[in-house]
């Protein structure tokens, strides 16, 4: 197409799409591109808080519990020359061997409770600063250089009614057969409570140190080293480097392999509701179409009189493909911006909500307390005493914003398409001699 | 002198349910250039017909136009898409302006559309509405003008690819007396400043008497006045 035909094109496009402005009226494209920015704002909205969550529960699971990349070593002592030649490897981050035991933890005026211990070197912090980010220690320290010390979860804690310095007891079935196994009871002074957040952690796990757990196993329990990666994408390639160091024997197992199910589960419910939402685009698209065909009919004497003095059909079809173009690409823009400040923002309009929502129902109260006593309940659309989070997790991907103003865009380029075909079934000369 | 529209044969059948209606019977009519041909004829003759023929914007039944010495009738859409460009300018009845525009853009969209720059269009669109008396209404909307005005505009649309043929339908029809003469007297003045043919029907005689040829559409056929 001739530069100089695109111009006229996008001229009289431009026009039409700003028609309504001129006379006061609200024209047609204003309607659809509204409907593409409330399609828009709603789905990166819906995506980033659920990303947000699904993305606080993987980060959670990865940081704390399965590490990006498991190697069961099969060794009941750390291997120090190991760890320096995995750590050498310019993926890695950090890399800590635990042993994991499944205990029985009972506090002073409670039941016994199952606990997992994962049992971790004393020097944890500086082997795996990221867990203890992501442990949260909101009581006490994580501080496990004196024997029989122990850091638990909030949850547990609440539950064994225990706090820091306190002392609950671990019972474990310790012994290398069947026959020599016995009950082991230990008692161990809390030194730190943790709350990540993640509510299985919280309520099942705790840490200990190697020397305070062997008490707790038979001694020959062997150790995992739990490896996180700088780039956990690139888990495929290093574990091709891990292999070269430490040689077939030992497998090591990436993230994806260790949580397939639960990671598949949220993957599909994150495109389950990708595709529901996107439902929200079909309705748009099938509005924008009536709404361009309503505006091809309107303008029917403007398309005839266009023919007449010299523009082929595709050249009036381009031009109203050109308003969806418009329509979608304007209403895209202003729903990603309005989506993305609605999402960063999130909290503070949960909290606005919850204050104007509430201000409302003392108001209400007030006026109507002559006759009816309504009780004031502090309102709140997010509670962390409803839910187990203290703010609305938000987390805006890039691509996925970018995916969803393409979606929106094509919905209503292909409306605009649809609804243009129309342009050929006028004919201009009896629009002109009838009308 | 050199013919600009040869027709020869032309007939236009129109089909409505089972009867045809027959509006143009065997029109055979030769034009020269830098003529002014009027043809008066009732309401229904066919008038309307015949200019839609010659723009191209319908097709006859049988016979041939040729504009030029092209071949109207035979042309396809790309083809007819050019020569409305090009050759010829056509003024309705009603003005059919566009509303969404100025009458400075309305008289430029066709130039532009045709491939002159923006700015070459905008500049013969205002010479051509200076002559049609309408300097001061430039950044006007057809809403904004009386419908002498609006007339005058679509006018000076027709001029603007400077076509060869200019194909006026009633272009005083729908005007009160004095709108319609100042038309007239600008449209009459166009033609001969600009040295174009024009093809003008109307029902109206004394409009039809300032054409330097004058012929008459009577059941289908045409003759000479």
């Amino acid at each position: 197409m001739k530069k100089n035909k695109i111009e006229w094109i996008i001229f009289v496009a431009l026009r039409y799409f700003k028609a309504g402005k001129r006379d006061r009226s609200i024209s047609t494209a204003f309607f659809s591109a509204v409907g593409i920015s409330v399609g828009v704002l709603a789905m990166i909205t819906i995506i980033s808080i659920m990303n947000g969550f699904q993305i606080g529960f993987i980060d959670d699971i990865l940081e704390i519990n399965s590490y990006h990349i498991r190697i069961r070593s099969g060794e009941m002592e750390v291997d120090n020359t190991l760890i320096e030649n995995i750590k050498s490897i310019e993926n890695v981050k950090s890399i800590l061997p635990f042993i994991d035991l499944q205990t029985l933890v009972k506090g002073s005026y409670s039941d016994f409770k199952a606990c997992k211990i994962r049992s971790v070197p004393v020097n944890t912090e500086t082997q795996d600063p990221d867990l203890l980010r992501y442990l949260n220690v909101t009581r006490g320290e994580f501080n496990l250089k004196k024997v029989n010390t122990i850091v638990i979860g909030s949850e547990l804690a609440a539950s064994l009614g225990a706090d820091v310095g306190d002392t609950v007891s671990l019972a474990s079935m310790a012994g290398d057969s069947f026959r020599s196994l016995a009950p082991v009871d230990i008692q161990f002074t809390v030194e730190g409570i943790f709350k990540s957040g993640y509510y299985e952690y919280d309520s099942t796990m705790g840490f200990t140190s190697f020397q305070s757990s062997k008490g707790l196993t038979s001694g020959k329990e062997t150790l995992t080293y739990g490896i996180k990666l700088k780039d956990r994408y690139k888990d495929a390639e290093t574990i091709r480097d891990i292999s070269s160091i430490i040689g077939a024997g030992n497998c090591p197992v990436s993230w994806r392999e260790y949580n397939r199910s639960f990671f598949g589960a949220l993957r599909m419910e994150k495109i389950s509701m990708m595709l529901i939402v996107g439902l929200i685009f079909l309705v748009v698209g099938v509005n924008i179409k009536h709404s361009l065909d309503r505006s091809v009919y309107k303008r029917r004497q403007d398309i005839a009189l266009l023919r007449s003095v010299g523009a082929s059909p595709g050249a009036v079809k381009t031009i109203f493909v050109t308003e969806g173009l418009l329509i979608g690409f304007s209403g895209g823009l202003i729903g990603v911006i309005s989506g993305l400040f609605i999402s960063v923002n999130i909290n503070n309009i949960f909290a606005f909500a919850g204050w104007a929502a509430d201000t409302l129902s003392r108001l209400i109260g007030r006026i109507l307390s002559p006759f009816v006593n309504i009780p004031s309940y502090g309102f709140s659309v997010f509670s962390p005493s409803y839910f187990y989070l203290n703010k609305v997790p938000v987390k805006i991907l890039f691509h996925e914003v970018l995916l969803i103003f393409f979606f929106a865009f094509t919905a209503s380029v292909c409306a605009a398409y649809s609804a243009a075909g129309k342009v050929t079934e006028f004919t201009p000369s009896e629009i002109l001699h009838y009308e | 002198m050199s013919k600009i529209i040869e027709i020869a044969g032309l007939h236009k059948v129109y089909r409505t349910g089972a009867e045809d209606l027959s509006v143009l019977n065997d029109i055979n009519v030769s034009i020269a250039k830098n003529c002014s041909l009027t043809i008066t004829g009732h309401s229904g003759s066919g008038k309307s017909t015949l200019l839609n023929l010659i723009s191209g914007l319908d097709f006859p039944t049988a016979g041939s136009i040729e504009v030029n010495g092209q071949r109207v009738d035979s042309m396809n859409e790309v083809e007819l898409t050019t020569y409305r460009s090009f050759y010829v300018g056509l003024i309705f009845q009603f003005h059919y302006l566009l509303n969404d525009f100025t009458a400075l853009e309305n008289v430029m969209l066709p130039g532009y559309m045709s491939g002159q720059k923006r700015g070459f269009a905008e500049e013969r669109a205002f010479e051509l509405l200076k002559e049609v008396g309408l300097e001061e209404r430039l950044d006007h909307y057809p809403l904004q003008m009386s419908g002498g005005e609006r007339q005058r505009v679509a006018v000076a649309r027709a001029l603007i690819n400077d076509p060869d043929l200019i194909l006026a339908d009633e272009p005083t029809g729908n005007l009160d007396e004095k709108n319609s003469k100042m038309v007239e007297d600008i449209l009459f003045a166009l033609i001969e400043n600009h040295q174009k043919t024009m093809l003008l029907v109307t029902h109206d005689l004394n409009l039809a008497e300032r054409g330097t040829r004058q012929m008459q559409l009577e059941h289908g056929e045409l003759f000479e006045l």
